[in-house]
């Protein structure tokens, strides 16, 4: 059974324009979520999802349904924010981000709620957030791709061009710093 | 715990481990509480992430996609610079070997009253006429007698013109076989083209 994408695909590399539609409804959403993290900065991110979309379009003669689309898409969206990241005024800016990002550090008040509920809260969303932005950006992406995007670790090595052995490695790395900076216990990010 | 334990039970919640290696670790965390925990907390980081805010994607950019997308349906050619490229090689592919027949040919042929008609032939392909008029413009004669050195007479043992003419283009290592002889004039130019392009490419 063709997955529900690829089948949109072949139908807009077949010339449907409404299957290109469709593909943005399902999938722009994540892709924003996904280049936000990356970028951190709302208004570039949506110009990353329009330059991944685009690009979608150019490559429709060329694509193969050799993988799942959700890999495909992560992959083009991954190098779009890349090359983002990588413009030397971008990258200025980003460091700099990087500095605020590890500037200051979550600590509990005297009339905050009670732990367990601060952690909870801290883990989804408070602490995980900016110790998320100060990930080395590989970390970043390649846990991204799989704890919330589910791709497995040979799909993350292909949209990373890495190995399946380095993405392991990335993903364990990106994770322990995370719940150190949630915990409180690391001293910022290393 | 070691670092290795702990990347293990990484790859354990990420069901990327052998079967076989990922139930002799479960049966391990079943002994260890201090597994269960470290496993509790690395799936926590997982479910932070999931559970991360969200927001809408805004209503024009799909609408901004398809602007982008129009825009280059309407110029699809920007995107492509070879035949820009291709005419720039032609150019300069024809000056390269006008300078070398200046350099080389003509001297000599100026020395020998009947140049045979196949070794100018050989050494000078046809350009196409809008070529010939953008790179070599008729000089006067008093220019050329000013521009063109003089020729060096030639030794009682000098080579025939014909084989100067094969010995000026015998291919370099770098040439493939399959290059036609009409080609070897330009093939140092376009060495320097190629590498005009990667700084192009490069800029």
């Amino acid at each position: 059974m063709v997955d529900e994408d690829v089948r949109l695909m072949l139908a807009f590399r077949g010339g449907d324009d409404r299957a290109f539609d469709a593909l943005f409804e399902r999938w722009a959403g994540r892709v924003l979520r996904f280049v936000e993290r990356m970028v951190r900065e709302p208004a570039v991110a949506e110009d990353l999802v329009q330059e991944t979309f685009l690009r979608v379009w150019r490559a429709r003669e060329r694509y193969r349904p050799e993988a799942r689309f959700s890999t495909w898409l992560f992959t083009i969206a991954g190098n779009v924010a890349r090359n983002e990241l990588r413009r030397p005024f971008r990258r200025e800016r980003h460091d700099s981000m990087d500095a605020e990002a590890e500037g200051p550090k979550l600590t509990l008040a005297a009339d905050d709620p009670p732990a367990d509920v601060v952690v909870d809260a801290r883990r989804t969303g408070l602490g995980l957030e900016p110790a998320l932005a100060a990930l080395p950006e590989r970390q970043r992406e390649a846990l991204w791709l799989r704890a919330v995007e589910g791709l497995s670790y040979a799909e993350v090595a292909a949209a990373l061009e890495t190995t399946e052995s380095s993405v392991k490695a990335l993903i364990h790395r990106a994770r322990v710093a995370l719940v150190r900076e949630v915990d409180g216990d690391g001293g910022g990010m290393r | 715990m070691t670092p290795e334990l702990d990347e293990k039970l990484s790859a354990l919640l990420d069901d990327e481990l052998p079967a076989e290696e990922a139930a002799a670790l479960r049966a391990e965390i079943e002994r260890r509480p201090e597994l269960q925990r470290r496993l509790a907390e690395l799936a926590a980081v997982d479910a932070g992430l999931r559970a991360l805010p969200t927001r809408p994607v805004p209503a024009d950019l799909r609408a901004r996609v398809g602007a982008r997308v129009d825009a280059e349906r309407e110029t699809p050619a920007r995107r492509d610079p070879a035949p820009r490229r291709r005419r720039w090689r032609e150019v300069a592919a024809f000056a390269a070997a006008a300078a070398a027949l200046a350099l080389f040919v003509l001297p000599r042929l100026r020395s020998d009253p009947e140049p045979t008609p196949e070794v100018v032939a050989r050494t000078m392909p046809e350009p196409p006429p809008e070529v010939v008029a953008r790179t070599m413009p008729e000089p006067p004669p008093e220019v050329v007698a000013q521009t063109m050195p003089e020729p060096t007479p030639l030794p009682a043992d000098e080579p025939d013109l014909e084989r100067l003419a094969r010995e000026l283009l015998e291919p370099s290592p770098r040439v493939p076989a399959a290059v036609e002889d009409e080609d070897l004039p330009v093939i140092a130019v376009l060495d320097v083209l190629a590498e005009l392009d990667e700084l192009e490419g490069a800029g």
